[in-house]
């Protein structure tokens, strides 16, 4: 954000600072404490009276949980170990892992892979705080279990647009928000932030 | 950044350029030669800015946080029946070690553990080394003052905001930051840039 003059009004900050967005994607393991994390900064928060930046920006967060994320394990037979469950990696079958051929004669099926998990259970931190009921369901999603997103591990979901302005810190540029993923599921995470 | 006319002055230039901001998450392999480069560009550099303006009015804003839960790193390891061989260990299978869900397979290669944090993690803007130079202006905890951020592997580091303008070649719009770690633990690493 632009670095403005103190002697400003706020409504020439307001103008002059433009949104920022950040956004990215994370794949989240299945251990059940998966925490992904987003620091971003709010550079001109300085120049604010902590009332003036709540009555005169916003910042949003939008969340989703998608499929794809680490494969997830596989449940198969072993030459020397007998029936066995590992985790499927991030390589193709028959080229990483146990490969067909060097693996002591054993494969791995291709079927039974997890790439269908959806993050189950995830909650949102902002700056330490679990503040994924406090913000709770605005719009209205499915999905949305009662206390925090993704309900099954196999259906895709989407927050909408929460108003977070509330739960940042006006005082500090600097921001943190986590997404914690406690329904060991796995999955894939894609998260937006706009201050405005 | 808003491409600007050149009939504009300076001082609208300066107050119509929008912030720009590029953060991400990177793992550190562990090798002690991991790195990783993300290239920005400063728009309206060259023909609009001569660099002394540049310098006098904008400036270029570097954070970076090393924490744990590297991803899934390559481990050498013997498997009872293929011998020695290498592939992606995630966490989940990391923590299983040898008498979880895969028993006849020794993951625990200590280098690989997922809590270990990024050490002496270095900073290069524009193909020089820049860690230095910088500093720890913030006087944050965990700064070497000789390898850099991130002292001993295990605790989290944050450098705080690092202005890194004068570093940033103020005649061309094309540039890059290179995130070294030197230390061979592996880990996180997570940047926020800003051109305000």
């Amino acid at each position: 954000m632009a670095l403005l003059a103190d002697n400003e009004t706020v409504y020439a900050k307001f103008m002059n600072n433009r949104p920022l967005c950040v956004n990215g994607i994370r794949l989240v393991g299945d251990s059940g404490s998966a925490s992904e994390r987003i620091y971003f900064h709010i550079m001109d928060i300085r120049t604010y009276t902590p009332a003036d930046f709540n009555n005169y920006r916003h910042v949003y967060l939008r969340v989703r949980g998608l499929v794809f994320g680490r494969p997830g394990n596989i449940t198969h037979g072993h030459p020397s170990v007998g029936n066995h469950t590992h985790p499927v990696l991030l390589v193709s079958i028959g080229t990483g892992f146990c490969p067909s051929g060097s693996g002591g004669g054993h494969s791995h099926p291709a079927d039974g892979i997890a790439t269908t998990a959806v993050p189950k259970n995830t909650e949102i931190w902002i700056n330490g705080t679990d503040r994924t009921t406090d913000i709770g369901d605005p719009n209205t999603m499915p999905e949305w279990t009662g206390s925090d997103w993704g309900s099954d591990g196999t259906t895709e979901w989407d927050t909408g647009l929460l108003d977070i302005t509330t739960y940042i810190n006006n005082t500090t540029e600097e921001q943190l928000i986590e997404l914690k993923e406690t329904g060991s599921s796995g999955g894939r995470l894609n998260y937006e932030v706009y201050i405005v | 950044m808003a491409l600007i006319t050149t009939n504009e002055t300076y001082g609208s230039k300066f107050m119509n350029n929008r912030p720009l901001s590029i953060s991400d998450e990177v793992v550190m392999d562990g090798t002690g030669t991991s790195e990783h480069t993300f290239y920005f560009h400063i728009m309206e550099t060259g023909a609009l800015w001569d660099g002394s303006f540049y310098v006098s009015f904008r400036q270029v804003l570097l954070f970076l946080y090393g924490y744990a839960g590297g991803g899934y790193p390559e481990e050498s390891h013997v498997h009872p029946s293929v011998g020695n061989h290498t592939h992606p260990c995630t966490p989940s299978e990391y923590a299983a070690g040898t008498s979880g869900t895969n028993p006849s397979h020794g993951h625990g290669n200590a280098g690989l553990d997922p809590t270990v944090v990024p050490k002496h993690v270095e900073i290069w803007i524009d193909g020089t080394e820049r860690t230095l130079d910088i500093g720890n202006p913030n006087s944050k905890t965990h700064y070497d003052t000789v390898d850099g951020w991130g002292d001993d592997g295990t605790n989290e580091w944050s450098t705080g905001r690092l202005d890194i303008t004068d570093y940033v070649d103020p005649t061309v719009q094309d540039h890059y930051i290179t995130i070294k770690e030197t230390g061979g633990e592996g880990g996180r690493v997570q940047y926020c840039l800003y051109i305000t």
